[in-house]
């Protein structure tokens, strides 16, 4: 499935909500929708991964380049990830630098 | 599966994946290893387009393949793109998963995730080729128990294990760990050293205290140092621990040499437990072979032969040949327990001892009921009525005591006055034996009765027949006329005629003609039936 990513940015926090296969055709797109968050200077960003099937490497590169672009005190939230996505979240120890929650409020 | 053949460009790699999870779900591949293996593809065939051909200026095609075998699903990449090896890339190291995320070299993810997460990853350079191939083993990865105080430890190890293939399931105490322990098998348990205190006997103990348990690997979760850790999951009979907070590499590498060493031990006591079966069928073999005839008698002017070829180490099939009481008589027994193994030679054995001890007692002719005036006039020449008994009584017997087993036998008993050439018999059910003199068949002895052993009260009237100075009988079991050669043909019985057309100069040379024809049939397929065989051949007259 297509990859999309949609930006909400409201009381300094980045809500990318991310659908379908994120792999590397689809990291530049991603990678895009970052760079214009980052021009907000959100304290927080929350990705609302529910509906992201598929995650590669490309994808863990752009969530390091998000923290590299936005700053090293800004949080990163990975919202109810799938066991797949979140399994390569683990196996590259990004779940460590970064809040793995079921639900995000506010 | 048919190769797919695509541009090595990055629009290609959706096409990739769901290749690949085709062959994953052909394979019977769980959902998350489906998953795994296409993430494995997906990155190497990232950098193979990136790498190998965009970055180098080159355009070329990416061809994948899947092979499934018995035990693994094997996908194999091929470019023609710059030689690249993925696993000549150094390896992230533990103090790079700690390393805040905006501190981290970006590249190297890729290579690290794909040999992760498949079971074997092999790199070839073949005639200017890369060659990638990704093999996923198909045998069930595992089934593990985990048993911790804190929900944060149950969910926290369950995501990880999960996330390497493992069936995990999670609970909270000892009672619950039992329940699930007594419900279905696990291959491995993790332990939360905090349940090693508790009152009364520990898991660990219960465990151990089990026969169908005490297998099981432990590994115990602990705090502690490594040292400590180790002496204490010692301590407490536990194969290795874990240690907070839980790394993905050394869980994969704990995990995974637990459950291979307990693997190890399962087939070697598979292997020991067969060894030991097959001694008992090698004893099995030589006490049937103590319940066949260890010489057959030779009444002058006669040749009495055999040969016995059980399809496995023990048969169904027995023969038996031995003078009857007033020793002027000769019995010829063959028959086909409807089984074969382990529990077909058993009756055999059965059959063979009740036949021979029952025709060599004396029957008083008012035990015989209900027979006609010309089968009394038959059974009153000497043997006769003991030769109907035997067959009656067998029947009963093993109709009455071992009827629940189903277990019955073909059989042609026959009694042969070597004075005279008078044949009387009985085919129970059994393959018509030929009398027949040199390329001449002169009579089949048809059946006269059912099978022995399936219905009680049987009768078993016995018949006539005459073998003349020349002539031989041929007495055998369907292993040789149902013989199979490799596409399947049976030997048949026009070949069985044919062969003892050529006029033979003894039984045991016409029986050695028989047997090398089946031989000759059988080639290389599998035997499937004992093949039993027994000639008598009264020596013409000079």
């Amino acid at each position: 499935m297509a990859f999309n990513s949609s930006l909400d940015m409201s009381d300094g926090v980045a809500k990318i909500t991310l659908d379908g296969e994120l792999d590397a055709t689809a990291a530049p797109a991603f990678r895009d929708t970052i760079e214009q968050a980052a021009t907000g200077h959100p304290q927080r960003l929350v990705l609302l991964m529910q509906g992201l099937e598929y995650m590669a490497s490309a994808g863990v590169r752009v969530l390091i380049f998000a923290k590299q672009k936005m700053g090293a005190n800004v949080d990163i939230y990975a919202i109810a990830p799938t066991e797949q996505v979140l399994s390569t979240l683990q196996k590259t120890g990004v779940d460590r630098s970064i809040i793995v929650q079921d639900s995000y409020q506010g | 599966m048919e190769p797919l053949i695509v541009d090595g460009k990055l629009e290609t790699l959706g096409a990739i994946r769901q290749y690949v999870m085709a062959a994953a779900a052909q394979a019977g591949l769980s959902k998350r290893r489906s998953y795994d293996l296409a993430l494995a593809v997906d990155e190497v065939a990232t950098n193979i387009v990136t790498h190998g051909y965009n970055e180098s200026g080159l355009a070329g095609k990416i061809t994948i393949r899947g092979d499934i075998d018995e035990h693994a699903l094997m996908v194999t990449l091929e470019d023609s793109a710059v030689a690249y090896d993925p696993t000549k890339r150094p390896p992230p190291q533990e103090e790079d998963f700690d390393r805040p995320l905006e501190e981290r070299d970006i590249g190297g993810w890729g290579v690290y995730l794909a040999i992760q997460s498949v079971d074997n990853f092999i790199y070839r350079r073949v005639d200017g080729l890369n060659r990638n191939i990704f093999v996923m083993n198909r045998e069930p990865h595992g089934d593990l128990l985990i048993v911790a105080t804190t929900h944060e430890t149950r969910d926290s190890l369950s995501r990880l294990l999960r996330a390497e293939g493992y069936e995990v399931e999670a609970v909270e105490t000892t009672a619950e760990a039992l329940d699930k322990l007594a419900s279905r098998p696990f291959d491995l348990v993790c332990l939360d050293v905090n349940l090693l205190d508790g009152a009364g006997p520990s898991l660990i103990e219960t465990m151990k205290a089990d026969n169908a348990l005490r297998g099981i690997p432990i590994l115990v979760l602990t705090n502690l140092d490594s040292i400590q850790a180790a002496e204490q999951s010692i301590h407490a009979g536990a194969d290795d621990y874990l240690r907070h907070p839980f790394s993905p590499v050394v869980v994969r590498a704990r995990v995974g040499a637990n459950l291979e060493k307990q693997r190890v031990r399962i087939a070697e006591a598979a292997l020991k437990e067969s060894e030991k079966y097959e001694r008992d069928v090698q004893i099995g073999h030589q006490i049937q072979l103590s319940f066949l005839p260890e010489t057959l008698p030779q009444p002058r002017g006669y040749e009495i032969a055999a040969r016995f070829a059980p399809a496995r180490q023990v048969a169904g099939d027995f023969y038996d040949s031995f003078l009857l009481p007033n020793q002027s008589k000769v019995a010829l027994v063959l028959g086909d327990v409807c089984d074969k193994g382990v529990g077909a030679a058993l009756f055999m054995a059965l059959f063979r001892s009740m036949l021979r001890a029952f025709s060599q007692q004396n029957y008083p002719m008012s035990m015989v009921m209900d027979v006609s005036a010309e089968e009394r006039r038959m059974l009153l020449k000497g043997g006769n009525i003991a030769l109907k008994m035997a067959v009656e009584l067998t029947n009963n017997y093993i109709v009455t005591n071992h009827g629940a087993t189903n277990m019955f036998a073909t059989l042609f008993f026959g009694i042969v006055d070597p004075a005279t050439g008078d044949l009387y018999y009985v085919n129970a059910g059994h393959e018509a034996p030929i009398i027949f003199n040199g390329s001449d068949v002169k009579s089949r002895l048809g059946v006269t009765g059912p099978a022995v052993g399936i219905l009680p009260q049987m009768s078993y009237p016995v018949h006539y027949a005459h073998l003349e100075p020349g002539e031989t009988l041929l007495i055998f079991t369907d292993g040789v006329t149902e013989a199979k050669d490799p596409g399947g043909h049976l030997f048949g019985e026009p070949r069985l005629l044919k062969l003892i057309e050529q006029p033979a100069t003894s039984a045991a040379v016409l029986l050695e003609d028989i047997e090398e024809g089946l031989r000759e049939h059988i080639a290389t397929a599998a035997q499937f039936d004992d093949i039993t065989m027994l000639a008598v051949r009264r020596e013409p007259s000079v």
